[in-house]
């Protein structure tokens, strides 16, 4: 599908900033059409040139004419994403997030923060599973509390022993799972959190002026994460109760999850490809709360020099000192 | 090169305070030494190596004069040498050559010493050091060799019995096989502790020691700026949790105490040893024969 201007027919896309579809062609609002010829993800519907997708690709910008288009069997059916949260922050604004986030950072390649290459900066969204679970935490163990005194001219020890039992129930919503082969999963668990108050039922207008893709793996497959994260919380939560011992020694101590629900989301990323001495550095960029992931290009003769700079100074200034107080 | 500029701003503001200040104590040390480092005393012969038991070569006498001469207008206190193969506990008529009546007459010599030829850097009797090292039957059963350390003046005031026995440590470390490094330790020493720079050509850190000191920080920025990290986590174990109310409740919290052990033991205390406190000054002190303020102290070989 494509979303076409009304009054131009121009391709019509959702702007964070204004918050509602936009034709930056005749600059008017809410003026979109949804145009559905029969389709498939070979061609453009706009131009009819020839797009390169993947298997997973669910929206994106056809290289000739630069139309966005959403591919309807890709979100519809199965693939019908259950939510999704839409893009609050725009290009431009996650322009000068970067330039605010990194602006103390004089290691950075000169050009990284330039126009020229922040433009190449796309707008994604990610599929991801969002996972509820219902927990119970068990621990059962053996627990010490050591105190010591002095009297006299002996040192008393008291070691107290405690049988420690906790059994915990607590639901966890939403644990948030990218199904994307081609995301990392620690760059996407980086970035979490995202606000739920702004997840929406899907509609496909919040997809125009982006790439998406589809999720790649079922839920069923993608689980383990979302209970490895579930668990490690309740676990964690157990443990923060039993505190004040100085040593724990547990004969029971694990985590029962049951799933209840697994809903399918798509939420927004965008991400900047940065190319430096042949190695590609690529910033992930949360959509909606703007958190920043990515490791920074360093300049190392940069590094060198400034490093050399610290050596210069402060082996001059030991050399005034010893002079002004010891020569 | 602003960038530059700004990310060490506080650096160079040090560096520029630093150099004014050095600038400051460079001219004021120009004009006072100017008006300084003139002896006081001219009554007190040029000589300060007397090599009477002969243990070391003319040339070697020389360099000793040479340093000691180069250490006085430093430190402006007197360095004398003197070293004798003669019984002191003869000279001063004492019968039995015990450890007590061996100090006394090495003390009363090296003052005597010090005293009769009017040493003294500032004034007759002033600043100044005495290093008397007897050599006398050295191996035998009736030996007096050992060497005496006389203070007087601003060495006395700083010398203390714990520094005074650390000379001696240098002196006797070296005296077997080499007395002049023996005594060219001993002016070390002095010159260490008055202010001189013998020990470390001028600097308290020495240049290697700025160095290391430098390079460490700037290794450390080095390496820790050509990392960058990728992120922070920013979920805590309550974020996907559930918030309506009667979630995560403990079904069961029991901490029941099942048993109780005490034991105890004895505490050692350590107790401090003697030994002489290294700071202070004024180790060793009394009057000798003619009087004069003196400190010391001396050991046996």
């Amino acid at each position: 599908m494509i979303f076409k201007c009304k009054n131009c027919d121009g391709n019509v896309v959702y702007s964070p900033e204004k918050n509602g579809m936009y034709c930056p062609y005749c600059e008017s609002m809410e003026s979109e059409e949804k145009k559905l010829p029969e389709q498939g993800t070979a061609t453009c519907l706009n131009c009819g040139g020839e797009l390169h997708v993947n298997d997973y690709t669910s929206a994106t910008q056809c290289p000739y004419c630069s139309s966005y288009i959403i591919f309807d069997e890709r979100v519809s059916g199965e693939y019908t994403p259950h939510l999704i949260m839409p893009f609050k922050f725009g290009k431009e604004t996650v322009k000068k997030m970067l330039r605010e986030k990194f602006k103390k950072s004089v290691f950075a390649p000169s050009d990284f923060f330039s126009d020229a290459k922040l433009d190449s900066m796309e707008g994604m969204y990610v599929p991801f599973w969002l996972y509820d679970f219902d927990a119970t935490g068990h621990y059962d163990g053996e627990c010490t509390k050591v105190r010591s005194w002095v009297a006299g001219d002996r040192r008393y020890t008291e070691t107290s022993i405690f049988h420690v039992v906790r059994e915990m129930d607590v639901s966890f919503e939403k644990i948030p799972v990218d199904a994307s082969d081609a995301m990392p999963d620690s760059t996407m668990d980086l970035m979490e959190p995202y606000h739920y108050k702004a997840l929406e039922a899907f509609k496909a207008e919040y997809m125009s002026g982006f790439f998406a893709e589809k999720y790649n793996q079922t839920a069923d497959i993608m689980e383990g994460r979302a209970k490895n994260k579930a668990a490690a919380d309740t676990s964690a939560m157990v443990h923060a109760s039993i505190s004040g011992y100085a040593t724990k020694r547990a004969t029971v101590d694990g985590v029962h999850l049951t799933r209840t629900d697994a809903n399918y989301a798509l939420f927004p990323v965008w991400i900047y490809n940065y190319k430096y001495n042949g190695e590609d550095f690529r910033f992930h960029i949360n959509g909606q709360t703007g958190k920043i992931v990515g490791k920074l290009p360093i300049v190392p003769k940069k590094v060198i020099g400034y490093g050399a700079t610290v050596f210069g100074l402060l082996f001059s200034i030991l050399l005034m000192l010893n002079y002004i107080f010891f020569f | 090169m602003k960038e530059y500029f700004k990310y060490f701003r506080v650096l160079y503001i040090i560096f520029a305070v630093m150099l004014v200040i050095t600038c400051l104590v460079g001219g004021m040390r120009f004009f006072a030494s100017r008006n300084s480092g003139v002896r006081g005393n001219d009554e007190c012969p040029k000589e300060r190596v007397y090599d009477y038991a002969d243990v070391l070569t003319d040339a070697e006498e020389e360099k000793l004069r040479k340093k000691i001469e180069k250490t006085e207008a430093e430190i402006e206190c007197d360095l004398v040498i003197v070293t004798i193969n003669m019984s002191v506990l003869d000279y001063y008529g004492f019968t039995s050559n015990t450890d007590e009546n061996w100090e006394d007459a090495m003390m009363n010599y090296a003052d005597d010493f010090y005293d009769q030829n009017l040493y003294g850097y500032d004034k007759v009797h002033g600043d100044g050091a005495l290093l008397l090292d007897n050599w006398y039957k050295e191996g035998t059963d009736d030996s007096e060799a050992g060497s005496w350390l006389s203070t007087c003046g601003e060495v006395y005031e700083t010398y203390s019995m714990g520094m005074i026995d650390d000379l001696l440590d240098d002196v006797y470390d070296r005296v077997d096989y080499s007395p002049y490094m023996a005594y060219e330790a001993y002016i070390d020493h002095i010159s260490l502790y008055m202010g001189g720079s013998a020990y470390s050509g001028g600097m308290i850190i020495p240049f290697g020691g700025c160095l290391i000191i430098s390079l460490i920080p700037a290794i450390i920025f080095v390496v820790t700026h050509l990392k960058s990290k990728e992120g922070k986590k920013t979920t805590t174990q309550n974020t996907y949790m559930d918030t309506t109310e009667g979630n995560a409740v403990f079904k069961v919290r029991k901490d029941d105490l099942i048993d109780k052990r005490v034991t105890s033991v004895r505490i050692q205390t350590s107790s401090s040893g003697g030994g002489s406190s290294r700071s202070g000054g004024r180790g060793g002190s009394h009057r000798s024969s003619g009087g004069v303020r003196h400190g010391g102290g001396g050991r046996r070989r």
